[in-house]
């Protein structure tokens, strides 16, 4: 608990600074390693990730560290922590993708896991074409391979 | 990354433009193994890449993986003609008394052939006694599972056998048979295991019928199984407006019976072409799990 008193800057891609203390640093994996590697550096810059993200994924992260080291009343803590996680990750697509690649890069676990399961929960109703859209996916089918392949999977096509 | 001067507009073009590049395979795999079964299989159109991700065997053991994390479900299924018609309903896990209901999501399951071969594989009891003892045509007719090599032990005038209610139960029966009134037990005893190193069991009896007559319902209904959460659960043998399931907790002693919306009720029979059917002897399974095996 003594290292928690420590603090470090993580560095935005925008060159912003953000001070945290070392056990929410810690909660990126990628600065965790770091730190273990002999980085005594009290700045780190997070190259790939910009100042709005990387403020969102300090927010979680916190949170996280804060009930993690509140003890007793855990499943008060846990439920209160899950309605952090769903109003946290109650935001529109395209910074749904940006915190899935910042938690995937800084190796945050829980925000990769509740990111992707959010992902899934919004596009699951969904026809092809519009996950196409979202994900900006070019259809490389032929409309004669697209056909087979909607036959082979006609069950999933029924409401 | 992003320009300030640039309109909120254009960083969200330029991300969504990123997003193709960017995006690892190995998220697009993790998001779609959150999915139900149903939209990976509908997703397999959105792209050749999605396709081959969703039908790689890593996918599909990946799938399954999550899929045991999930609550699992009942599989209700009747046929009409040749089709056959799935329901995923939740599996209820709340042990209050009072009847409630419960929407289901029809679905249709692929394969259903094989998913039903894979899990009603029974096995019959050996002669015994240049007696054929054959527990499907007796009174006390009860559909459960024994293991292809199972422990037969007979004493004053009963067999004991171990059955299962699907092919994953580590909860059995020990089941009882009259050899000479061709009776099964009505009491269950269940084998717990305790301590699976040591392999300590302790039995549990329960005075549990094989049968179960709701008075309000006016309905028979059968024993098929105990869910993960260890309630006994029934099922009627035929169903009118609306499908029921009774789950027996044991702890409380205590029957509850739920409703299922959308299986039978006008609605979805009309939507189904089954009007004016009588559907019984619906055979479910249960503690179900999604998975993409069989397709």
């Amino acid at each position: 608990m003594s290292e928690s008193n420590k603090k470090i800057s993580l560095i935005s891609s925008e060159g912003e600074a953000f001070e945290v203390s070392e056990a929410v640093a810690r909660e990126f994996e990628i600065v965790a390693h770091m730190l273990e590697d002999g980085c005594s550096g009290s700045s780190i810059p997070i190259t790939t990730v910009d100042s709005n993200i990387l403020g969102k994924v300090i927010e979680y992260c916190t949170k996280h560290v804060e009930v993690g080291n509140v003890e007793g009343n855990s499943e008060k803590a846990e439920k209160d922590l899950e309605e952090f996680d769903k109003r946290f990750i109650a935001v529109e697509m395209n910074t749904l993708f940006s915190l899935i690649l910042a938690a995937n890069y800084l190796n945050v676990k829980g925000l990769l896991n509740i990111g992707c399961q959010k992902v899934a929960d919004t596009i699951k109703d969904m026809k092809p074409e519009e996950v196409r859209s979202i994900f900006n996916i070019e259809n490389d089918y032929t409309p004669a391979e697209e056909e087979v392949v909607r036959k082979e999977n006609e069950w999933a096509f029924q409401p | 990354m992003d320009q300030q001067e640039e309109t909120i507009e254009q960083i969200n073009k330029k991300r969504r433009k990123q997003s193709t590049f960017t995006f690892p395979l190995d998220l697009i795999s993790e998001i779609l193994s959150k999915l139900p079964a149903k939209s990976v299989g509908r997703f397999r159109c959105v792209s050749k890449l999605w396709s081959s991700i969703t039908t790689a065997p890593y996918f599909i053991n990946k799938f399954e993986t999550q899929s045991r994390q999930k609550k699992p479900s009942l599989l209700v299924t009747f046929k009409k003609g040749d089709r056959l018609f799935v329901f995923s309903i939740p599996q209820d896990r709340q042990s209050s008394n009072e009847p409630h209901t419960i929407p289901s999501q029809p679905g249709i399951c692929p394969r259903l052939d094989l998913l039903l071969s894979k899990s009603k594989k029974t096995h019959n009891l050996e002669p015994y006694n240049e007696k054929v003892v054959h527990p499907n045509q007796t009174r006390k007719k009860m559909e459960h599972y024994v293991y292809t090599y199972p422990a037969y032990v007979c004493t004053n005038g009963f067999i004991y056998y171990t059955a299962y209610a699907d092919k994953t139960d580590r909860i059995g029966f020990i089941m009882s048979f009259d050899v000479r009134s061709e009776k099964f037990r009505h009491s269950i005893t269940l084998w717990i295991l305790q301590d699976a190193e040591k392999h300590v069991w302790s039995p549990k009896n329960f005075l549990v019928p094989f049968h179960y007559y709701d008075q309000s319902l006016k309905l028979v209904c059968n024993l098929i199984g105990i869910t993960d959460a260890g309630e006994i659960v029934y099922v009627p043998e035929r169903c009118y407006k609306s499908f029921y399931v009774i789950y027996y907790d044991s702890e409380r002693n205590k029957f509850h019976r739920v409703e299922y919306k959308g299986i039978a009720d006008d609605e979805s029979r009309l939507k189904n072409g089954l009007v004016r059917s009588r559907l019984f002897n619906i055979p479910i399974v249960r503690n179900h799990m999604e998975s993409l095996m069989s397709f």
